[in-house]
C-alpha cells in the first residue's frame, strides 16, 4: 500500500443546505447549538450542523429523518430571506481514515489539512472540484458532488494503492 | 590507485561495486558515484557529441549544468536528456549518449562540421522562406533534439503530486541553507529544506572546509540529523525546486522518494517565507576550442577529486580570472595531479591565493590561445593577454574558472530584481522582498564563513517576522580566503571565433554572437532567440554574464546595461509524469456520472464527454449497426414514436430572495419577473461585453423564488457569472443562490407518443394540453416517485422532462423503458439529440454560440427587451449594433447534392475562393425526416441572402449550398406545443 489510509463510503444521510441570517437559522433550528465560527461544526442529537460560510449552513442528519425535517422546513418557504433546500442526493460522503489520511488528502487538496481544527468543516477543492472537508477523530470525511464520486474514488484509490 | 580512482577519500563506498553499461559497453563504478564520476574513474574522456556540429565532447561539470555529456537511460528507468553528472549510478544501469551514431568515438553526424560555415546562427530564419520551410522543417526537426522520449510508460511505479505547507521553505541544503534551516526549526517554525543532491551539504561535499571544528561534510550530516530529529522540520533530498509561483508557491520535484512505488513526486509547497540558499555556479571562459574533451570547470575537477575520489587527468593547466581556482589547484595537487601551470588573466594575484602552491608556475596576465587535441586535450597554447609570443604546454586536463554567478533563477522567477556588481563581475539579487530571502552564495557571498554569518542573521530576522524567537548561534568556519575577480569575456579573434564556444550545450559560438550583433540585435533577449544561447537543458548555467559582457564590449557599455535574459520555469527539466501525477489512464480527465451511467454502459452505449465533464451516451448501437444507422434510428423514434434521454447534466440553479425577480431580469435579456407561478420562459444570457453566455429557462417556483435550467456545458460558468454579479455589482441585493444540478436528475421523454408513455408509466399530474401547457412545470408522482415534470423541448418534439432525486432516477428510467417498449421507445444519445436540435434550428453552445455572436446574429433580437431599463450586456450590444458593420448571422444551409454532408467548422468563402471566409458551418447532420443533409451556419449578412448560394470550402473542393431559414422541422411549432 502506497499510503496507509482507508477509503470508504459513508451511509447516505439527509442533508439540507441553509442560507440565511444567523437569526433566521436560530429560529429555524431552535434546538441546535450553532457553530461558534464559520468553517466549523457542532454535533448534537438531531444531527451535525456545519457553518460553511458567513450565512451558509449544512445540516446533516440520519436519512430516516429526511422527510420529517423537510416537512418542518417547508415553513421557511414563506421567509424570502431564508433558503432551505434538500440536497441529500447532491453529495457523496467518503471517509478517509488511517495514519496516512493526511498524506492522502495532501495529494487531493491544496488546503493545509494539518492546520484544521478538530471541529473543522469547510469547503475546499479536491482534485480541482468543490468538496466539503470535515475533520474526524480518526481521519477525515469528504463530501463531493455525487456525479464526481466515481472519479474521486478512482483518484484516491490510485494514491492509496 | 586503480585507474583514475584514488585509494583514499571521497564520499563513495569502495565496498559496494556497481555494474553498469554505457553505450553498450560494461563498466564498473561504486556506490555513491554519479554516472559522470564513474566514467571518469573508468578513464572515459570522450563521452558525448555536440548538438549541432557533433564535435567531440567530454564531461565538463559535476552537476545539472553539464553541457558536454547528455545521456538517456534505457530499460526500466528509461528517460531522455539527462546530464551525466546528475545521474546517480545504480547497479544494472544502461545509459547511452544522445545525439550521436553509432558512438561518440565514431559519429556519422560529425559531417556537420564540414557544413558549419553554412549553418550560422539563425540560418533557418533566413534560408527557408516558404515554401522551402515546408520541406526543410520536418528534416531539421528530425535532426534536431537530443534523446528520445521513452516509448512506453514505466512498467512499475507511479508518479504522484502532493501539497505541503510550511512556515519556512529553504531551497538548497548547502552551508547557508542548513545553518538557517536548523536555526529556524529550533525556533519552532515548520521548516522544509529541499536540495537536488542525494546528500545534504552542497559545496561542502566538494571542498575541504572545516566548520565548528569538523570537516564540512560531517557538519552537514550533523545538521541533517538535527533536522530529522525535529518533528517540525523535513528535508527533501534528490529534489529540484523548479518553479516559484505567486504567493510563495514553490514547485518541487522529488525523484525516487523513499517509497518504492513512487518514481517521482511533485510537491506544491506553500511557504510563509522562502529562503533561496541555492548557492552559486562557476562559469566557463570563452577561448578557441574551449569545448575539447578534457576541458573542465575547475570546481568540477575539485568536486571529482574530493567527493568521488576521481582524478580526471594526470597533468593539468588551470585557466582563471579569479582566486577560487587556486583552492581547486591545491586539492588537485593533493590528489596527485601534476600542475603544469596556472594561467591567470589578471596581472595581480593575491599572496593568500598562492598559499600552498609553492613551486607551481603562475603565468600572470596570460590567456589560453588554443587547445590542441581532437579527442582529448593534448596541449594548450598560452600567451600574454596584451599580445606576444605563445607557448605550448602539454597537459591532458584544462581546468577553467571564469568566476562565480549566484544561482538566482528562482529569485528572478519571483520577480526579484538583479543588479550587475562590477566587483563580483556577476548579477546579484537586489531590492527587497519581505517574503523571500537570498542567503549565502545566492546572495553573492563566496566565503563560507560570511555565508554562515549571513544565514544566521537572516534566520533570526525571518523567525521573528513569523512570530518566533530569533536567536541563533553562528557556526564557525575556517577562513577560506578572499575572492577577487577581473572580467575576461573572450580572447578569440575573428578567425577562430567559430571554435570559441559561448554556449557549449547549444553549440553557440562567439562568431554567432558577433553575427547577431552585426545583424543589429542589441537586446540580450533578441540575441538569445537568434542564437539559442542560454536555452535548452541547462538554461545557460555555465554562461553567466558572458553574453552581456561580450555585448557590452561591442556596444561600449556595461554588462549591467545589457542585463540577463528572463528566467522561466522550469529551472531544469521536469518529467511530464511528475507534473501529471495521478492524472493518467482512466483518470486523465475528470468525469461525472449520472445514476444511469452503468445502465447505459451495460446496454453498449458509446460514452463520451458532453460538457462540464459529464460522461454521456453518444449513441446506442444495435447489433451490426453503424454509428449513423444508430443515430438515424434514434432520431426517427423521437419524430415518429417516443424516445427517452438522460438530461441529468442540465444545470439547475435555485434563486430566492426579495430581489430574485430583479436578478432574473438583469441576467436574462427578456422579462422573467412577470412569470406566473408554475410557468417558465426561455431566455438568453449575455456577458458584460454583449455576447451570448448561455440560453436557458427560468421557472417561477414561488413569489420570491425561481429555478433556472441552463445548458450542461455552461452551467458552472453561469453559476460563476451570477455569483460574481451578486458579489461585485449588486452586493446590496438580497438573493440566495444554490446549485441543484446534482440534486435533480431527469429522464426526458420526447416524441408524439410521449404523453401516452408518461400516462402509462403512471402519474397523478393532469397531462392534458390545456392543463399542462408548453413551458409549464408541475409537481406530482410519476411511477410512485415524487417528481417535477417540465414541458420544455430541446428536440422540437413534444417532451416531458421528469425531474427526480438521483436515488430515484434508475427506477424511473427502468420503468420508462419497460412501459415505453409498448410504444417502441428508444434510448436516445447526444448524437441524435444534436440531429434533432439542428432540424429545429435550436442553438447549441460551442456551435452557433461560439463566443462572438449576440442575440441579433442568431435571429433572437425579439428576445432583447425594450421595456427593461437595463440587463447585462445590453449596452455593449447596442454600441456594437450602432457601428452598422456586417455581422455573421445564423442561416440554414442545404447542399445542392442532398446526399452531401459537409464537415462542421468548414469555412464559407465568396464563390468558394481561397480567401478570407465570410462564415462557417456551425452544425451539419443527416436528417432522416428530411431524407437529406442539412446544416446550420453563421454567414455575413446571412438573413439578407435567403435563396442565394453559399460556397463551402472542403479542402481544395467547393460545395454549393442554398441559404435557407434555419429551421427544417415544424417551423410553426405545432408539434412542439401539441
Amino acid at each position: 500500500m502506497a499510503i496507509p489510509a482507508t477509503i470508504s463510503e459513508s451511509p447516505s444521510s439527509a442533508v439540507f443546505d441553509i442560507k440565511g441570517s444567523i437569526e433566521d437559522v436560530r429560529t429555524l433550528l431552535p434546538e441546535f447549538v450553532l457553530p461558534a465560527r464559520p468553517n466549523s461544526r457542532t454535533d448534537q442529537e438531531g444531527g451535525e450542523l456545519c457553518q460553511v460560510g458567513p450565512e451558509h449552513w449544512l445540516l446533516r442528519a440520519r436519512m430516516e429523518a429526511e422527510e420529517l425535517l423537510a416537512g418542518r422546513f417547508r415553513g421557511a418557504a414563506d421567509n424570502p430571506d431564508l433558503l432551505v433546500l434538500t440536497v441529500s442526493d447532491s453529495w457523496s460522503f467518503l471517509e478517509i481514515t488511517g495514519e496516512g489520511a493526511e498524506d492522502l488528502l495532501s495529494s487531493a487538496t491544496s488546503l493545509d489539512v494539518t492546520a484544521t481544527g478538530e471541529d473543522a468543516a469547510l469547503f475546499t477543492e479536491v482534485f480541482g472540484h468543490k468538496a466539503l472537508l470535515i475533520r474526524r477523530r480518526d481521519g477525515f470525511e469528504l463530501a463531493v458532488e455525487n456525479s464526481l464520486r466515481d472519479y474521486v474514488l478512482l483518484r484516491l484509490g490510485a494514491m492509496a494503492g | 590507485m586503480t585507474g583514475n580512482r584514488l585509494d583514499r577519500g571521497g564520499l563513495i563506498d569502495r565496498s559496494r561495486p556497481l555494474e553498469y553499461r554505457f553505450n553498450g559497453r560494461p563498466y564498473r563504478g561504486l556506490e555513491g558515484d554519479s554516472l559522470a564520476s564513474a566514467l571518469l574513474a573508468g578513464g572515459e574522456v570522450l563521452t558525448g557529441r555536440s548538438f549541432k556540429y557533433h564535435r567531440p565532447r567530454g564531461i565538463m561539470t559535476c552537476g545539472i549544468d553539464e553541457p558536454g555529456t547528455i545521456v538517456e537511460l534505457l530499460g526500466e528507468d528509461a528517460c531522455g536528456n539527462l546530464a551525466a553528472p546528475s545521474v546517480s549510478l545504480r547497479d544494472g544501469m544502461h545509459a547511452r549518449t544522445v545525439n550521436c551514431w553509432p558512438s561518440p568515438q565514431l559519429d556519422v553526424g560529425a559531417v556537420n562540421r564540414i557544413l558549419a560555415p553554412l549553418l550560422p546562427a539563425g540560418f533557418y530564419y533566413k534560408t527557408f522562406f516558404r515554401p522551402g520551410w515546408r520541406f526543410a522543417g520536418p528534416l531539421i526537426r528530425r535532426a534536431a533534439g537530443l534523446g528520445h522520449a521513452p516509448g512506453s510508460p514505466p512498467r512499475s511505479g507511479r508518479f504522484e503530486t502532493r501539497n505541503r505547507h510550511c512556515d519556512v521553505l529553504v531551497v538548497g541544503a548547502g552551508p547557508a541553507g542548513l545553518a538557517l534551516a536548523r536555526q529556524v526549526a529550533a525556533a519552532g517554525t515548520r521548516v522544509i529544506i529541499v536540495d537536488r543532491g542525494m546528500q545534504a551539504g552542497g559545496c561542502l561535499l566538494d571542498r575541504r572546509q572545516d566548520i565548528d571544528g569538523m570537516p564540512g561534510s560531517d557538519w552537514a550530516s550533523e545538521c541533517h540529523r538535527a533536522l530529522l530529529e525535529n518533528d517540525r522540520a523535513d528535508i527533501l533530498l534528490n529534489s529540484e525546486a523548479w518553479a516559484i509561483r505567486e504567493h510563495n508557491l514553490v514547485m518541487v520535484c522529488e525523484r525516487s522518494p523513499n517509497d518504492r512505488d513512487v518514481i517521482e513526486r511533485n510537491w506544491s509547497i506553500r511557504a510563509r517565507h522562502v529562503v533561496m540558499a541555492t548557492g552559486s555556479g562557476e562559469r566557463m571562459l570563452v577561448f578557441p576550442n574551449n569545448d575539447r574533451p578534457g576541458v573542465m570547470l575547475a570546481s568540477a575537477v575539485q568536486s571529482y577529486v574530493n567527493r568521488y575520489a576521481v582524478r580526471p587527468g594526470q597533468r593539468a593547466v588551470i585557466l582563471a580570472n579569479n582566486d577560487s581556482a587556486y583552492s581547486a589547484a591545491r586539492d588537485m595537487q593533493e590528489a596527485g595531479i601534476e600542475l603544469a601551470a596556472i594561467v591567470d588573466t589578471r596581472q595581480q594575484v593575491s599572496a593568500g591565493a598562492m598559499t600552498g602552491l609553492d613551486g607551481v608556475e603562475v603565468l600572470r596576465g596570460h590567456q589560453v590561445n588554443s587547445v590542441a587535441g581532437q579527442r582529448r586535450v593534448g596541449a594548450v597554447s598560452v600567451g600574454p593577454v596584451a599580445g606576444g609570443p605563445s607557448r605550448r604546454i602539454h597537459c591532458d586536463l584544462l581546468a577553467v574558472s571564469g568566476g562565480w554567478d549566484p544561482s538566482v533563477r528562482l529569485w528572478s522567477q519571483a520577480r526579484g530584481a538583479l543588479e550587475y556588481d562590477a566587483d563580483a563581475c556577476a548579477f546579484l539579487p537586489a531590492g527587497g522582498n519581505s517574503q523571500i530571502t537570498c542567503v549565502g552564495g545566492s546572495a553573492g557571498l563566496h566565503s563560507i564563513g560570511r555565508a554562515l554569518a549571513d544565514a544566521t542573521r537572516s534566520g533570526s530576522r525571518i523567525a521573528e517576522s513569523l512570530g518566533f524567537a530569533g536567536d541563533g548561534c553562528c557556526p564557525q568556519a575556517e577562513p577560506d580566503g578572499d575572492y577577487r575577480i577581473e572580467p575576461f569575456w573572450c580572447n578569440a579573434s575573428d578567425g577562430d571565433a567559430g571554435s570559441a564556444f559561448v554556449d557549449i550545450l547549444n553549440d553557440v559560438t562567439l562568431a554567432d554572437i558577433r553575427l547577431a550583433m552585426r545583424e543589429g540585435l542589441s537586446a540580450v533577449e533578441h540575441v538569445k532567440r537568434y542564437t539559442t544561447a542560454g536555452m535548452g537543458l541547462n538554461q545557460g548555467r555555465t554562461i553567466g554574464p558572458n553574453i552581456a559582457g561580450l555585448m557590452a564590449t561591442s556596444l561600449g557599455t556595461s554588462p549591467g546595461e545589457i542585463g540577463l535574459t528572463t528566467h522561466r520555469s522550469p529551472t531544469s527539466p521536469v518529467s511530464f509524469g511528475s507534473i501529471a501525477g495521478g492524472r493518467s489512464g482512466p483518470a486523465v480527465l475528470p468525469f461525472r456520472h449520472t445514476p444511469v451511467t452503468s445502465w447505459n454502459i451495460d446496454r453498449g452505449a458509446v460514452m463520451y464527454e458532453a460538457g462540464a465533464r459529464w460522461r454521456r451516451p453518444g449513441y446506442y448501437p444495435g447489433p451490426g449497426e453503424s454509428m449513423q444507422e444508430a443515430i438515424n434510428r434514434e432520431s426517427l423514434a423521437v419524430r415518429e414514436r417516443a424516445g427517452v434521454y438522460d438530461g441529468s447534466p442540465l444545470g439547475t440553479i435555485a434563486l430566492k430572495g426579495r430581489d430574485a425577480g430583479r436578478l432574473v431580469d438583469m441576467i436574462f435579456t427578456n422579462i422573467q419577473s412577470g412569470l406566473a407561478e408554475g410557468m417558465g420562459r426561455y431566455g438568453l444570457m449575455l456577458t458584460d461585453d454583449g455576447r451570448m453566455l448561455d440560453d436557458g429557462v427560468a421557472f417561477r417556483i414561488g413569489r420570491h423564488e425561481f429555478l433556472l435550467s441552463v445548458s450542461t456545458g455552461n452551467a458552472p460558468a453561469v453559476y460563476r457569472h451570477i455569483s460574481r454579479f451578486l458579489a461585485v455589482d449588486r452586493p446590496e441585493w438580497k438573493v440566495r443562490m444554490t446549485d441543484l444540478t446534482c440534486q435533480w436528475m431527469n429522464a426526458t421523454i420526447c416524441g408524439p407518443d410521449s404523453r401516452e408513455v408518461l400516462a402509462a408509466i403512471g402519474t397523478d399530474i393532469d397531462l392534458d394540453r390545456d392543463a399542462f401547457p408548453f413551458m409549464a412545470w408541475r409537481e406530482g408522482m410519476v411511477a410512485g416517485i415524487p417528481a417535477r415534470v417540465i414541458r420544455v423541448s430541446f428536440t422540437g418534439s413534444l417532451s416531458f422532462e421528469i425531474n427526480v432525486r438521483p436515488r430515484d432516477l434508475l427506477p424511473l428510467w427502468e420503468r420508462t423503458m419497460e412501459v415505453g417498449s409498448r410504444f417502441g421507445i428508444a434510448p436516445v444519445g447526444s448524437e441524435a439529440n444534436h440531429v434533432l436540435r439542428v432540424e429545429k434550428g435550436f442553438l447549441s453552445m460551442g456551435h452557433e454560440v461560439d463566443g462572438t455572436v449576440d442575440p441579433h446574429d442568431l435571429g433572437f433580437g425579439w428576445l432583447m427587451s425594450r421595456k427593461k431599463a437595463d440587463f447585462i450586456g445590453r449596452r455593449s450590444v447596442l454600441l456594437r449594433r450602432q457601428a452598422g458593420l456586417p455581422r455573421r448571422e445564423l442561416v440554414g444551409l442545404l447542399t445542392e447534392d442532398a446526399a452531401r454532408t459537409v464537415p462542421e467548422g468548414a469555412p464559407i468563402t465568396p464563390d468558394g475562393r481561397r480567401c478570407r471566409s465570410e462564415g462557417f458551418v456551425s452544425a451539419s447532420v443527416w436528417s432522416v425526416v428530411n431524407n437529406r443533409a442539412i446544416a446550420l451556419g453563421l454567414l455575413e449578412d446571412g438573413r439578407q441572402r435567403m435563396g442565394e448560394t453559399a460556397w463551402i470550402r472542403v479542402k481544395e473542393e467547393r460545395v454549393a449550398a442554398r441559404i435557407v431559414q434555419p429551421c427544417f422541422y415544424d417551423p410553426d411549432g405545432r408539434v412542439l406545443k401539441s
